[in-house]
C-alpha cells in the first residue's frame, strides 16, 4: 500500500493539489534547514575549524599559543577577573534594589522598576559613549569644573569598566532577585515570625538563604555578560589599554597584522565558558535546591521604611543618576553645543551638530539610514525563518527536532563578536570566492549575519509565545485538511501576532543598535550607525556630532517602538483574541 | 428573519478601520526598506569589478578632501573607507583572496611595505615623481610599488609647555629614562598607529635590536602609558596627565598649538623617524586608468594643496594639513618645523618582515608593564 | 465505513501507553472508547485521526489502510476525510463562526456557493443561523459546541471523532448536547468514535463500548451488556458504584455461594469459579425489607452508619456484624445507627473470579 493511494480517502480533494502543496512545504522546510545550516552552522563550524585546524600550523596549535603568551592570556585572566568583580558589585546593587522595590513603600516604585527594565535593554556601547562623553578629558565632566575633571584619564582604567559594567548589569540581578522574591512570597517569612523570630532575623535564616539560588543564577549571568560584552571593552577598554577577551578577538581579526587561528581559539574559549557559565545556570534554576510552593503565594505586607524614606529614596535615585542620568545627561548636552571648545556658554547651544549629522551621506544620516533599512530588512527575515524553525520544532518529533532545539540553544550561548568572526571565517575564504560566491565585504552578508546571530533568540522566544496556543487548535486545522503552509498562515501566525510584532521589535532593535556584527563585517566605506557611533566617538572634534547622533538614533527607535504599540497594542479585538484563546 | 445565506456575505464586506489601514501603511513602510536593502545589499556585491567608481582604502585624515577634490576635476566617483591604519590594512589582508580596492593611500609606510612583499601591489611610476623632493622619494618604493604623498616624525617629542620649560623639555631619548619624566611619558599603541610602529622600528634600528628592546623596557619601568591612537596621547599631554608623549607630529598637534593649547615639539638630536603617508595601487585592480589618475593627481602640486591642507584659508584644514609636502614650491604653514631635523630613514623592508613580531614584543612588554 | 484496528501500540518513551489493542467500529455505529485518564484511549483516538503515530499496528477505514507499522503507511490527519470534535472545542478565536465551519471546505477549493450552501447547513442544523458571523468568544459554552459539531460534520466525512465533547460543559447542557449529538449522529449516519471518562455518557450515546484500562481493553460489546455483566471488577467499578464481597465461592447447581466474615449470599456465576471470587452487587438492586418478611433472596442485617443525600436518592453506608460494608441507595433517609434488613435477589449478585486488579477506588 503507497502512501500515493491515500488521496482517495479524501473525496472532494484535487488530487494534484495537494501534490502541489506537499512540494511546496517540502521546499520550504528544506530552504529553512538550508538557511540555518548557512547563517548558524557553517560559520561556526568554520570558527572551530580554524581554531582546531589552523591552515598551515600544529592542530590546536592556537589554543597552545594563547594560553603560553602573557601577551594573550592576560585578556583572559583580565575579563575573568572584572567578570567576578561585577557579580559582586552588581549584587550589591540590584538585591538591595530588589528587596527595596518589591517589599518596601518606597516612593516611585513603578517609575524605578520601568528605569530598571530601560537600563536593561540600553545597549552596553551606548552607555559607555555616554561615559566617554562624560568623562574624557574636554567632555562635559571637564566642562562643568573648568578642565579639572580629576577623573579623566583614573576612569579609562580597569575601575572604569567595572563600574559602567555594574551600573549597566546589575538589572540581571535584580530580576533574578526581584523573580525570587515573589516566589516565595510571604509564608515563609510569616511561619518564621510566628515562631518567634525577628523580623531582621527571619530575613537573615529564611528569606536570604530561600533566595540563594535565584541570585545565584543571576549573578552567573551577570558574569557571562561581562565576558560577552563587546560594547565596553571596545569603548572605555580600548581607551583604557585594558585588553578583554571580547577585544582581543576583534583586534585578532581587525587589527593589523590580523591572526585569525587566535582570533578563534579566543572565540572558542569564550564560547566555551559561556556555556559553561550558562550550564550551570539552567542547572541550578532547574534543581532549585529548595522546592519553593509557586502560585498561591501570596505578597507581604510592605516594611514601612519610616524615617529613613527619604534618604533610601535618595540612594535610590542616585543609583538610577549614575546608570542612565550621568551618561546621557552628557549626552544630550554635549549634542547641544556648537563648539565643545567654547563650554558651556549660553550661545553655544544650538542644533548645529543634528543639522550636520542630517547632512553628512557618510557617517551622518547616511550610516543611521543604512542601519534602520539593514535593521528592519534582517528583523523582518528573522521573524520569517525563527516562525518556520520555531513551528518545526513545535510539531516535529524525534531527531529533527532534537537538531533544531540544540542548534538554537546552543547558538544562544555564542557572543556576538565571535559568530561576527564565524562569518569572517567561513565567507572569506578562497574557494568560495573562486566558486562565484563572493559575499565578504558586502552589505548583503552583514544582512545575513544579524540574521543568523539573532534568528536563535527569536525562535526561543517564537516557542514561548507558541507553546501559549492549545494544540487541539491546530490539531483541528489538520484534521480539516491543512497542510503546514495553511496552517502556518491561517492558524498559527494570526494567533500568534502579538508575540510576532514584539519579537520583532526586539530584534529590530537589538539590531540597529548593534555593534559587534557591523565592526568586523561592515563593507569598506559603507559604516553602520553603531561603527558611526564608534569612529565619531575616537576623536574629539566629532563628539558633538557622534552625540547628536546617538539622540537621533534612540529617538528614532522609541518613536517606532510607540508607533508599532499604538498601531498593534491598541488593538482591541487582539486583546479580545487572546482573552477569548484563554477562556475557550 | 433574512435568509442567512443571504445576510452571510455581509460577513466578508470587511470594514476598513484606520487601524488597518495604518498597519497597510506600516507593512509597505517595512516591505520597502527589506526591498531597498536587499537590493542594495545584492547591488554592493560587484565589488570593484563595476568599473565607474574609484573604491579608496585611507587611513590618512585628509583622504576624504582630497577624494572630493579629485572626483570635482576629473568627474570620477570615488568611494573612500576610512579608518585607523591597523583596521584599514586588516581589511586589505583579510581581502587577500578578492581584493576590493582600486588604491590603499596609508599613514602607515611599513604596513605598505609589507603589501608590497606580499605582491598586493602594482608597481607605478608616476610621472609626478621626477619633480617630488629627496626626501619624499627616502620613503617611496624606488620601483615604484608605493609612493610618498606627505611627511611627517614619528616618535617627535610633544610636550606640555606649562609642565616643562623649554630647559627642561627632553632633547634626546635617554633624557626619557630620567626620574623627572616617571609616569609622564605618553605613546600611541604600535598596533593601532603606523608611525608610532614607524617610532618603535627606528629605536631598535639606531639602538640596535637587544640594547633597543632594552630601552623600551626601561620606558615601560619608567612609567610609560599606552594609548589606542593619537587623539588621547595628546589629549593627555594637553590635559598636563602626562608631560611628554612620543607622537607623530601630525596636524591634530600643530592645530592644538595654533589654538593656544600648551603644547610644543622637539625632535630627538640622535634621530627622528621619517614617516611617509604613502599611496599604491592594489594589483588586482580592475579600474586601473582611474586609479594612475588619482595617484597622479595626489603627488601633484595642486593635490598636495589638498593632501597637507589650504594653510593660507584654513579650509580643508583637517587631520593632516600640517605634513611636509612631496613636492616642493607647495605653501606651507609658517608654523610647522620642516627644517633643522635628523630624520631617520627606516628599513621599510625590514620594518614589514619583523612588524608581527615587534609588535607582539610590544604587546607583551606593555602588558607586563 | 468499517473502522479496523489490529494490534495497535503506541509508547511514550518508556511508558507504553497503547498495548497491542484491536477493535473494529462497525459501519454506522458509535462506539465508545470508554476508560480513567491515562489508560491510553485519546491516544487510540489520536491514532484513528493521524495525529499521533503508533509504534506499531494497523489501522484500515473500510478497505484502506492508512496506518500500517510494518508496511511504512501513515496517512496524514489532512487527507483521512476526517470529522473530529475536541474536548477544548479548538474553535480557531481569530476566526468568525462561519470562517470556522468553512475552513476545511475552502482547502478542497469548492465552488463558493457550494461551500456557503454546506456550512449554512451545517449551522442551520445546529441552530447557529444567526450566529455565523460572530466570533467565538461572543457564544456561549453551548453555541461554541455546537460550532465544533457543525465544523466537525461538515464536510459530511465517514468518520466522526469525538475526543470527550461534553466534558467542558455544565451539567445540564450536557445532558441536552448528548442527546443532540446522538440524533444527530444517527440521523447523518456517520460512523462515530467517542472518547470519554464518563460511563453515562458512553452507555447513553454507544452501541458499541470498549472499556480501557492501562492501554489494554479490559471488556467490549454492547453496552447494557457490559453494565450488567462486567466481565472484571475494574469494569463494574468502572461503569458505578457497585458493592464487592470477597469471599469463599462453591458451586450451588447453577448458582454459587459466596462466604465470607459474617455473611453468606448466593449469586449467578460469570466465568470460571476457582475458590475465591468476587460478589458484586449495584446498590440499586438492594431493597430494605420488613424484619419479619420472609425472602427467598439473600438477606442480611446491617446498621447504618454513614449517610449523604445525592440529589435523586440518598446513598448510605451499613456495616453487618462482622465489619463487612455496603452501600445501598434509598428514596427517603434513615435514621443512622439503626439497624435494618436488607435483600437483593440472586441474579442481581453476580459472582466473578478473584483478579489481582481492584480496579479504581470505590
Amino acid at each position: 500500500m503507497s502512501l500515493a493511494a491515500a488521496p482517495e480517502l479524501r473525496t472532494h480533494a484535487r488530487g494534484d493539489a495537494w501534490r502541489r502543496h506537499l512540494a511546496l512545504d517540502r521546499i520550504v522546510v528544506a530552504v529553512a534547514l538550508a538557511c540555518l545550516a548557512v547563517l548558524i552552522v557553517f560559520p561556526l563550524a568554520m570558527l572551530l575549524m580554524q581554531a582546531v585546524f589552523p591552515a598551515g600550523a600544529v592542530p590546536l596549535g592556537p589554543f597552545v599559543e594563547t594560553f603560553s603568551t602573557p601577551s594573550n592570556y592576560i585578556a583572559i585572566i583580565d575579563s575573568i577577573g572584572i567578570g567576578l568583580v561585577v557579580c559582586v558589585t552588581a549584587s550589591l546593587i540590584g538585591i538591595p534594589l530588589a528587596i527595596l522595590l518589591n517589599r518596601t513603600d518606597l516612593p516611585g516604585r513603578r517609575i524605578f522598576e520601568a528605569l530598571v527594565w530601560v537600563d536593561f535593554f540600553t545597549p552596553s556601547y551606548l552607555v559607555s559613549l555616554g561615559w566617554t562623553a562624560l568623562m574624557q578629558r574636554g567632555g562635559f565632566l571637564d566642562l562643568t569644573l573648568g578642565h579639572m575633571n580629576p577623573f579623566a584619564s583614573s576612569f579609562f582604567s580597569p575601575f572604569g569598566i567595572a563600574l559602567v559594567l555594574t551600573f549597566k548589569l546589575f538589572p540581571f540581578v535584580y530580576l533574578a532577585a526581584s523573580a525570587g522574591l515573589q516566589a516565595i512570597g510571604a509564608e515563609y517569612e510569616e511561619a518564621a515570625r510566628v515562631a518567634g523570630s525577628g523580623r531582621l532575623h527571619a530575613w537573615l535564616r529564611i528569606v536570604i538563604p530561600l533566595l540563594r539560588p535565584a541570585i545565584l543564577a543571576g549573578l552567573i549571568l551577570v558574569f557571562a555578560e561581562v565576558i560577552s560584552d563587546f560594547g565596553i571593552a571596545a569603548t572605555i577598554g580600548q581607551q583604557a589599554g585594558f585588553p578583554l577577551m571580547t577585544l582581543e578577538v576583534y583586534n585578532y581579526v581587525s587589527s593589523w597584522p590580523i591572526n585569525y587561528p587566535l582570533a578563534a581559539a579566543m572565540s572558542t574559549f569564550l564560547v566555551l565558558s559561556m556555556g559553561a557559565a550558562l550550564g550551570v545556570q539552567s542547572l541550578l534554576l532547574r534543581r532549585r535546591s529548595y522546592q519553593v510552593i509557586s502560585g498561591r503565594a501570596h505578597q507581604p505586607n510592605q516594611i514601612a521604611l519610616g524615617a529613613w524614606k527619604w534618604a533610601v529614596l535618595g540612594a535610590t535615585i542616585l543609583v538610577f543618576a549614575i546608570a542612565l542620568g550621568a551618561p546621557f545627561t552628557a549626552s544630550i548636552a554635549i549634542s547641544l553645543m556648537q563648539n565643545i571648545g567654547r563650554g558651556l556658554e549660553a550661545s553655544n547651544f544650538g542644533f548645529q551638530n543634528y543639522a550636520s549629522v542630517l547632512s553628512d551621506l557618510h557617517l551622518g544620516i547616511g550610516a543611521l539610514w543604512r542601519s534602520v533599512e539593514l535593521s528592519i530588512g534582517a528583523a523582518t527575515l528573522t521573524s520569517v525563518l525563527s516562525l518556520l524553525v520555531t513551528y518545526m520544532i513545535y510539531r516535529w518529533r524525534g531527531l529533527g527536532r532534537l537538531v533544531l532545539n540544540n542548534v538554537t540553544v546552543i547558538s544562544m550561548v555564542v557572543p556576538s563578536i565571535v559568530m561576527a568572526a564565524g562569518y569572517v571565517f567561513a565567507f572569506n575564504q578562497a574557494w568560495l570566492f573562486n566558486a562565484g560566491i563572493a559575499l565578504y565585504g558586502t552589505l548583503l552578508l552583514l544582512l545575513l549575519s544579524y540574521i543568523g546571530q539573532q534568528v536563535s533568540m527569536a525562535v526561543r522566544l517564537h516557542l514561548s509565545g507558541v507553546q501559549q496556543i492549545s494544540g487541539s487548535l491546530i490539531d483541528a486545522a489538520q484534521v480539516s485538511g491543512a497542510r503546514m503552509l495553511t496552517l502556518l498562515v491561517r492558524i498559527v501566525l494570526p494567533l500568534m501576532r502579538k508575540s510576532i510584532v514584539s519579537v520583532w521589535l526586539l530584534t529590530f532593535v537589538i539590531i540597529m543598535f548593534d555593534l559587534a556584527m557591523s565592526e568586523m563585517l561592515y563593507p569598506p566605506g559603507e559604516p553602520t550607525l553603531g561603527v558611526a557611533l564608534i569612529q565619531k566617538f575616537g576623536d574629539l572634534g566629532n563628539i558633538g556630532t557622534g552625540t547628536a547622533m546617538m539622540m537621533l538614533a534612540i529617538g528614532f527607535v522609541l518613536a517606532v517602538v510607540l508607533i508599532i504599540n499604538i498601531v498593534f497594542r491598541g488593538d482591541a479585538r487582539a486583546n479580545q483574541l487572546a482573552g477569548a484563546q484563554r477562556r475557550i | 428573519m433574512a435568509d442567512p445565506e443571504e445576510r452571510y456575505p455581509q460577513a466578508f464586506v470587511s470594514r476598513v478601520s484606520r487601524r488597518q489601514v495604518l498597519r497597510g501603511g506600516l507593512m509597505l513602510g517595512v516591505g520597502a526598506p527589506v526591498l531597498g536593502t536587499f537590493l542594495e545589499a545584492c547591488g554592493s556585491n560587484t565589488g570593484s569589478g563595476g568599473g565607474a567608481a574609484l573604491q579608496l582604502y585611507s587611513s590618512t585624515d585628509t583622504a576624504q578632501q582630497v577624494a572630493d577634490a579629485f572626483a570635482k576635476q576629473s568627474g570620477t566617483k570615488v568611494n573612500n573607507y576610512n579608518d585607523d591604519a591597523g583596521v584599514v590594512l586588516a581589511r586589505i589582508e583579510a581581502e587577500t583572496a578578492h581584493p576590493r580596492a582600486d588604491v590603499y593611500l596609508l599613514s602607515d609606510a611599513e604596513g605598505m611595505a609589507g603589501l608590497a612583499q606580499q605582491g598586493r601591489l602594482l608597481a607605478y611610476m608616476s610621472p609626478q615623481r621626477n619633480t617630488m623632493t629627496d626626501l619624499a622619494l627616502k620613503v617611496s618604493d624606488p620601483t615604484g610599488l608605493f609612493t610618498a604623498v606627505g611627511l611627517s616624525g614619528a616618535g617627535s617629542f610633544i610636550y606640555n609647555t606649562k609642565a616643562l620649560t623649554a630647559a627642561q623639555a627632553p632633547v634626546d631619548w635617554p633624557d626619557l629614562l630620567k626620574a623627572q619624566f616617571k609616569d609622564q611619558i605618553a605613546i600611541t599603541d604600535p598596533a593601532f598607529s603606523g608611525p608610532s610602529y614607524g617610532a618603535i622600528f627606528g629605536i631598535l634600528q639606531r639602538m640596535g635590536t637587544d640594547a633597543g628592546w632594552q630601552y623600551i623596557t626601561a620606558l615601560f619601568h619608567n612609567g610609560m602609558k599606552v594609548f589606542k591612537t593619537n587623539t588621547p596621547t595628546l589629549a593627555a599631554v594637553e590635559a598636563g596627565g602626562r608631560s611628554v608623549a612620543l607622537a607623530q607630529d601630525s596636524a591634530a598637534f600643530y592645530d592644538k598649538v595654533a589654538k593656544g593649547a600648551p603644547l610644543a615639539v622637539n625632535y630627538a638630536s640622535s634621530g627622528t623617524v621619517l614617516q611617509g603617508d604613502v599611496i599604491a595601487i592594489e594589483a588586482k585592480s580592475a579600474n586601473l586608468s582611474a586609479a594612475r589618475a588619482f595617484v597622479d593627481y595626489v603627488l601633484s602640486a595642486t593635490g598636495q594643496t589638498t593632501e597637507i591642507g589650504d594653510a593660507a584659508t584654513g579650509k580643508g584644514v583637517s587631520g593632516d594639513a600640517w605634513i611636509i609636502p612631496v613636492q616642493p614650491n607647495v605653501t606651507q604653514d609658517s608654523a610647522r618645523v620642516a627644517t633643522g631635523i635628523n630624520w631617520t630613514i627606516v628599513d621599510l623592508a625590514k620594518a614589514a618582515q619583523q612588524e608581527a613580531d615587534i609588535k607582539a614584543k610590544f604587546k607583551t612588554l606593555a602588558g607586563a608593564a | 465505513m468499517e473502522v479496523r484496528v489490529e494490534n495497535l501500540t503506541c509508547t511514550f518513551g518508556q511508558k507504553t501507553a497503547v498495548q497491542g489493542v484491536s477493535f473494529t467500529v462497525p459501519s454506522g455505529s458509535v462506539t465508545a472508547l470508554l476508560g480513567p485518564s491515562g489508560c491510553g484511549k485519546t491516544t487510540v483516538l489520536r491514532s484513528l485521526a493521524g495525529l499521533h503515530r503508533p509504534d506499531a499496528g494497523t489501522i484500515r477505514f473500510g478497505d484502506q489502510v492508512v496506518f500500517s507499522a510494518g508496511g511504512g503507511v501513515n496517512v496524514p490527519p489532512e487527507r483521512r476525510a476526517l470529522g473530529m470534535i475536541f474536548q477544548d472545542f479548538a474553535l480557531w478565536p481569530h476566526m468568525r463562526v462561519f470562517d470556522n465551519v468553512a475552513f476545511g471546505l475552502r482547502l478542497r477549493h469548492l465552488a463558493q456557493a457550494e461551500t456557503r450552501a454546506k456550512v449554512m447547513t451545517a449551522l442551520e442544523m445546529m441552530h447557529l443561523q444567526n450566529e455565523a458571523r460572530r466570533f467565538p468568544h461572543q457564544l456561549s459554552g453551548g453555541q461554541q459546541q455546537r460550532v465544533a459539531v457543525a465544523r466537525a460534520i461538515v464536510s459530511e466525512p465517514q468518520l466522526l471523532l469525538l475526543d470527550e465533547p461534553l466534558s467542558s460543559l455544565d451539567a445540564g447542557l450536557r445532558e441536552e448536547m448528548r442527546q443532540e449529538l446522538s440524533r444527530l449522529i444517527k440521523r447523518l449516519g456517520i460512523t462515530a468514535v467517542h472518547v470519554t471518562h464518563d460511563h453515562v455518557e458512553a452507555l447513553s450515546m454507544a452501541s458499541q463500548m470498549i472499556v480501557l484500562n492501562d492501554g489494554r481493553i479490559e471488556q467490549s460489546g454492547d453496552p447494557v451488556e457490559i453494565y450488567e455483566r462486567p466481565g472484571n471488577l475494574f469494569v463494574a467499578r468502572f461503569l458505578g458504584v457497585v458493592n464487592v464481597m470477597t469471599g469463599k465461592v462453591e458451586r450451588e447447581g447453577s448458582t454459587v455461594r459466596v462466604s465470607g466474615p459474617g455473611f453468606s449470599i448466593v449469586g449467578e456465576p460469570h466465568g470460571p469459579i476457582n475458590g475465591h471470587g468476587h460478589a458484586l452487587i449495584r446498590p440499586s438492586s438492594i431493597r430494605i425489607v420488613d424484619e419479619a418478611a420472609v425472602s427467598t433472596d439473600n438477606d442480611l442485617t446491617v446498621q447504618v452508619t454513614e449517610g449523604a443525600f445525592h440529589g435523586e436518592r440518598w446513598q448510605f453506608e451499613v456495616v453487618n456484624d462482622a465489619g463487612a460494608r455496603l452501600r445501598i441507595h434509598t428514596d427517603a433517609a434513615l435514621p443512622l445507627g439503626a439497624r435494618i434488613r436488607i435483600s437483593f435477589a440472586v441474579d442481581a449478585c453476580r459472582v466473578i473470579p478473584a483478579t489481582e486488579n481492584p480496579g479504581p477506588p470505590p
